[in-house]
């Protein structure tokens, strides 16, 4: 679930705790511009 | 004004938040949502906090309600301006679809504003449950969240 991986910080079980999925945002952009890239119909 | 030095420190679900203050909640029912996040609202009045929060319309009633049940007095404190509460209609989906370029120019606004406005922090709650349904735009949200990080540590305040 990509969303998951936009947030720093996560509560689960009414816990907050640092989110291991996190993703920094320069990375993330990189990763949603080639995904956009790769489904450009050719 | 108050200097970085005074500032008090944000519990959040048991912990103290750091400087990474964007966090995603995830629960299964609103009586948990409610347990987990009064205490976090509440503080932020006890601290003279702003309160910024986008409710699903359909429970805004029953949102303000909680609020008044966990102590405050949301008549006075949305008639100061401590207190907002918007409708997904007036944040996410103004206009009938999201649009993630006005919606972080408003998160920004918002954080701006209650900075200017002398807060020492903004307390901001919005409720994202709409994504989770078919809404025009509902396909930029990882990009919104994603930019929201570039945005937020500029700011003290903390986005639940």
């Amino acid at each position: 679930m990509d969303i998951m991986r936009t947030h720093p910080m996560v509560i689960i079980g009414g816990l907050l705790q640092e989110n291991p999925f996190f993703v920094p945002p320069d990375e993330m952009l990189g990763e949603l511009r080639r995904r956009r890239t790769a489904h450009v119909p050719s | 004004m108050i200097d970085a030095s005074e500032e008090r420190a944000v519990h959040l679900a048991g912990s103290e938040l750091d400087r990474a203050r964007h966090v995603c909640a995830f629960f299964h029912t609103r009586d948990e949502e409610y347990r987990v996040l009064m205490p976090f609202v509440v503080e932020g009045f006890e601290h003279g906090d702003r309160a910024f929060h986008i409710v699903d319309p359909a429970h805004r009633d029953e949102h303000i309600e909680r609020l008044r049940e966990g102590g405050i007095d949301t008549g006075s404190a949305e008639a100061s301006g401590q207190l907002t509460v918007l409708r997904w209609e007036d944040a996410y989906l103004r206009g009938g679809h999201f649009d993630q370029n006005a919606m972080l120019a408003l998160i920004e606004e918002v954080l701006r504003a209650g900075k200017a406005q002398g807060y020492p922090l903004t307390r901001l709650v919005a409720n994202m449950e709409w994504a989770l349904e078919d809404r025009p735009g509902v396909e930029d949200i990882v990009e919104y969240e994603t930019r929201l990080n570039y945005v937020l540590p500029k700011y003290n305040d903390a986005v639940t």
